[in-house]
């Protein structure tokens, strides 16, 4: 006699067997007492898995999940409360930002007029006719075959093209002049911070105490 | 473009969904994850995610089972997430002595149940889920996971083969 297969077996409680099938698999089921056992040992998983009772969730998660949908009015409160957190963090890295500077000696920002020599073209390309007839007087003021004859090669650090008169008219720029970061708007930029967050914190205290009633 | 007042209808349809069925939701999460935190936490990334992919005129059909497969699929997803073991080898298993916070009967047998429940590696664990608690037939879980029918088979019998050599002496 051959028993039923566990996949048989299976489909028979599922209710997967067709017809035909299910008529033979009861009656092998009805005279064999090893199919049998096997059975009920899988009808008291079916049995168990279906008296487990339901459980219940925490108070708080009702209210918790409704303020987290969007277009929800809790939503708004958490939305605004990330934005003032944002802001927080803007001020305070603002904050942070004027101490390094404040701690900077002075010459530090005149990096600017250190870069901009006068007598130098500055911040405007000139046109290539310019740039091919100032290489050309470049050309005519150095001594024909200068730069092949030497027997050494200049050293770039001292020498010294022939003056050119400049190509365009100079732009002079005044120096650059960065606002002084005092110890004062250090404190008043973390205030600032300080109050950002707290209206940040009172915010969201208010929405869960809301939340929670 | 939806009028307001549509939108309106269709946002206290959702949370009127939210208030029915976060229980069930929660039981789903609760069953195959097994920790009532994490099964909180997936609660609320359920309902958003069908938050993100409803219209009003869902409202009109039955949101349970749809609410409660989204469920199964997150929880399939935060399990896969976790430290990842071989589909043959079972999760450790807890013993099976009385703990003295389970005083009745029925209690301890249900913390084999879902002590048992829980040694299941991931995807036995999601089959049980979808056919057991959700009544799913062979073909719709084959659909739902988008795995060959005899891939959802196996599973499915060997789920019920350790769960029964697990429950053996629990009647």
């Amino acid at each position: 006699m051959n028993h039923l297969t566990d996949t048989r077996l299976n489909e028979y409680l599922d209710g997967a067997l067709p017809p035909e099938e299910l008529l033979e698999a009861q009656a092998h089921l009805e005279g064999c007492r090893e199919c049998q056992a096997r059975m009920d040992e899988l009808k008291n998983v079916f049995t168990l898995l279906k008296a487990l009772p339901d459980e219940q969730p925490s108070p708080a998660l009702l209210p918790s999940t409704l303020a987290r949908l969007p277009g929800h009015r809790g939503y708004a409160g958490w939305r605004l409360a990330f934005v003032l957190q944002g802001a927080l963090a803007i001020a305070l890295l603002l904050a942070l930002l004027s101490s390094v500077l404040s701690l900077l000696p002075a010459r530090f920002f005149d990096w600017h007029s250190r870069f901009l020599q006068p007598g130098l073209p500055a911040l405007a390309l000139p046109s290539p006719a310019a740039v091919f007839s100032r290489l050309q007087a470049l050309a005519e003021a150095l001594e024909p075959g200068s730069l092949e004859l030497a027997p050494e090669l200049p050293d770039i650090f001292t020498f010294t093209p022939p003056t050119l008169p400049p190509l365009m008219p100079v732009i002079e720029l005044p120096p650059l002049t960065l606002p002084s970061f005092s110890g004062k708007s250090m404190l008043v930029l973390a205030a600032l911070a300080g109050a950002v967050g707290m209206a940040g914190q009172f915010a969201l205290f208010l929405r869960r105490r809301e939340l929670e009633e | 473009m939806k009028q307001p007042h549509v939108l309106q209808k269709g946002q206290e349809a959702f949370d009127d969904w939210v208030h029915r069925f976060q229980t069930d939701v929660f039981n789903v999460a609760y069953r195959m994850l097994g920790d009532a935190q994490d099964a909180e936490d997936a609660v609320q990334e359920t309902f958003l995610k069908a938050y993100r992919s409803f219209q009003p005129y869902d409202a009109q059909r039955p949101p349970g089972p749809w609410l409660k497969k989204i469920a199964a699929n997150v929880c399939l997803d935060r399990l896969s997430r976790r430290q990842p073991l071989p589909l043959d080898e079972e999760y450790p298993f807890s013993s099976s002595e009385p703990g003295p916070e389970w005083q009745s009967l029925a209690r301890e047998r249900n913390r084999r149940v879902r002590d048992a429940l829980l040694s299941l590696p991931p995807r036995y664990r999601m089959v049980i889920e979808l056919r057991h608690f959700q009544e799913l037939s062979y073909a719709e879980m084959a659909e739902e996971l988008g795995r060959p029918l005899s891939d959802i088979k196996f599973d499915l019998f060997r789920a019920r083969q350790v769960l029964s050599r697990r429950l053996k002496d629990v009647k």
